[in-house]
């Protein structure tokens, strides 16, 4: 009986879950290089007729070759051989095809035990051939010895018996033979490991319920029921919502005036200056990008009449500290490390004054409340260095929940901390990242990334030299290490996402998945969670009745 | 008038509330006791202005933070609800 759907014509299923694809027109059936390995098959292959699977109907190829049958046969139809494919279990249960196909239900050991096996039989084959014909020419050279005959005669009798020539002609075929044998295996095995390298392997229940979900997943994200306009209409009235809840405190005009971006594509129009808080101004431009921000700023900022600000921290969030920003606040301040040198640095800290980053005054405030809240005022030295989602918690408080990886890691035998970049992460976190980047949602995720730090071993081959870069991976484009980056968007579709540098937000760098994993090392996200903030800011309605 | 209007589309959203919940649980496998209809929000039922017809509503899951729109096909003459669509909003 043969199962349905599947042809042995293209296929050879030869034990449990080993799936090998052989053109029909490659297999030569009885000839003397392969025939005893296709015998023991065929053999067990009609033995298992009875539970339901047929011999595979392979068509032969003609083959006309001089070749010593009987020793090479010896060769293949050594006691390893016919043991190894009798020991080979037959199953009739054929896994499914799933997009892809190639690579399903492959086990890699029984890949490399295949490899293997063919590299040893063709490799004592050839030295048996070899052999013959090496133990041929010496008989024949001892048998011209014996009866002493003049040279111009044994080369006579040479010529007419072509003995030596046949000898000769043996070993080419047999050498053509062996290394076509090699070949298919080596071209079967590595479409098989390649197809295992790209593909996961996975129970089939397990990969359909997971395809089941993925184009679940697809349809809610891409084919919206509602219209573009209608769920627009929809945003505009969930912000209505929290107006008609006296939950605003900022007027629209002012939003316009202090934060609104130029293009909403590209978030605010942000500048780090000269301090070292990449990682905030990457939080605020990320903050920025979201389409809730006009929401959060305007619920938790206020400009007072004195040109002072209003912020509460966390934003949105019912008990958040109110923190008041002056424009001294905003304004450049004197740099306390003015000409010292820091420790473990050469060169003197050569900027006379710390300047706010380069925006909007209303994100110019986010950034003075920031670090305010962290360091009890306005210290802009004391900001520099940190983490995103640092800014992003302490930003969103309890509305945000926070997702973040990490592939930094200390090694305690070397005692060196390690930077081998997000495509290290062992197989379960890089899961995680896989969704949380399929599933990125500007509407729900704000994100920054940080490039790995620079570490001669992991950045081997990367680093520029004298600019203090390095390149990203499999792109030419160029990235500041121990830098964090802002996530703006990401295409899902083309598996590509959109970041950019607090040096210049308006430029946007885009890396696919693959660039991205091999060129960063953290991942810093927080999701906003809608309930929370209509139920803290329901609850802050109330308080203020 | 305007204020009767709104109720009057209140009362059909509350007719139909168990649809409207039961079809955003079947669509994004989440419980019905967590979603609440923004009914008594001015903003949370509305008459469309950029489709004909249509009555949208916004339901917020109070589990998982997401808010939804549901809209529907409006007969005001037969105070029918029909065609229903969602989609994740915030």
């Amino acid at each position: 009986m043969r199962e349905e759907g599947f042809s042995f014509e293209q296929d050879l299923a030869v034990d449990d879950g080993v799936h090998i694809e052989m053109p029909k027109t490659e297999i030569i059936q009885n000839d003397a290089y392969v025939s005893t390995y296709d015998k023991a098959l065929d053999a067990r292959w009609k033995e298992s007729e009875s539970s339901g699977i047929t011999a595979p109907n392979w068509t032969l190829a003609p083959i006309s070759i001089d070749a010593p049958q009987p020793e090479v046969d010896s060769v293949l139809s050594s006691p390893e051989l016919v043991a190894h494919t009798e020991q080979l279990p037959l199953t009739n249960e054929i896994p499914p095809p799933l997009v892809g196909g190639e690579g399903v239900g492959v086990v890699p050991e029984n890949i490399q035990e295949i490899e293997k096996f063919t590299e040893e039989q063709v490799a004592t084959a050839t030295l048996e051939v070899e052999n013959f014909v090496s133990s041929g020419a010496n008989e024949v050279a001892l048998a011209e010895e014996a009866i002493a005959l003049p040279d111009s005669d044994i080369q006579e009798v040479r010529e007419r018996t072509g003995i030596l020539g046949k000898l000769e002609q043996i070993r080419n075929q047999a050498s053509v033979l062996l290394v076509k044998l090699r070949d298919k295996t080596t071209e079967i095995v590595g479409r098989e490991i390649a197809a295992l390298t790209t593909k996961p392997q996975k129970k089939f229940d397990h990969e359909k319920e997971n395809e089941y979900e993925r184009i679940k997943g697809f349809i809610r994200n891409y084919e919206r029921e509602n219209v573009a306009p209608v769920i627009e209409e929809a945003k505009r009235m969930r912000n209505k919502i929290l107006e008609e809840r006296g939950l605003l405190q900022m007027s629209q005009e002012d939003y316009q005036t202090y934060f609104a971006p130029k293009d909403f594509e590209v978030g605010a129009e942000l500048n780090q200056g000269n301090v070292g808080d990449c990682y905030a101004v990457a939080a605020l431009h990320a903050l920025s990008c979201s389409p809730n921000y006009e929401i959060i700023c305007r619920s938790s900022m206020k400009k007072l009449p004195d040109g002072s600000w209003e912020v509460k921290i966390p934003l949105l969030s019912e008990n958040g500290d109110v923190i008041n920003i002056t424009q001294e606040e905003l304004g450049p301040q004197k740099n306390a490390q003015f000409l010292k040198v820091k420790e473990g640095d050469i060169m003197p800290d050569l900027r006379y004054s710390l300047k706010s980053l380069g925006g909007k005054e209303g994100i110019r405030v986010l950034e003075a409340a920031f670090i305010k809240k962290k360091f009890g005022s306005v210290d802009r030295l004391a900001a520099e260095g940190g983490w995103g989602s640092e800014v992003l918690e302490s930003l969103g408080g309890d509305n945000f929940k926070k997702y973040s990886i990490n592939s930094n890691k200390y090694n305690a035998d070397r005692k060196t901390h390690e930077h081998p970049g997000l495509v290290s992460l062992p197989a379960d976190e890089m899961a995680f990242l896989d969704h949380v980047l399929e599933n990125f949602d500007p509407e729900v995720f704000i994100a920054t990334a940080a490039t790995r730090f620079m570490d001669t071993k992991t950045l081997s081959g990367q680093v520029l030299e004298g600019i203090g870069v390095y390149k990203g991976k499999d792109t030419m484009q160029v990235f500041v290490p121990g830098h964090a980056y802002s996530i703006s968007g990401v295409d899902k579709k083309n598996r590509v996402i959109k970041l950019a540098n607090p040096w210049d937000t308006t430029k946007s760098i885009e890396l696919t998945f693959d660039q991205f994993k091999g060129t960063f090392g953290g991942l810093d996200a927080v999701r906003i969670d809608n309930a929370k903030l209509l139920s803290n800011m329901s609850n802050i309605a109330k308080s203020g009745a | 008038m305007e204020n009767q209007k709104k109720e009057q589309l209140r009362n059909i959203v509350r007719m139909y509330e168990s649809e409207i919940t039961t079809l955003i649980s079947q669509k994004y496998s989440v419980d019905t006791k967590d979603l609440v209809v923004l009914i008594n929000d001015e903003s949370g039922i509305y008459l469309s202005k950029e489709e004909k017809d249509t009555l949208c509503t916004l339901v917020l899951n109070n589990e998982n933070g997401y808010m939804y729109l549901v809209s529907a096909k409006y007969n005001e003459e037969e105070n029918t609800l029909s065609d229903f669509r969602s989609d994740v909003i915030a």
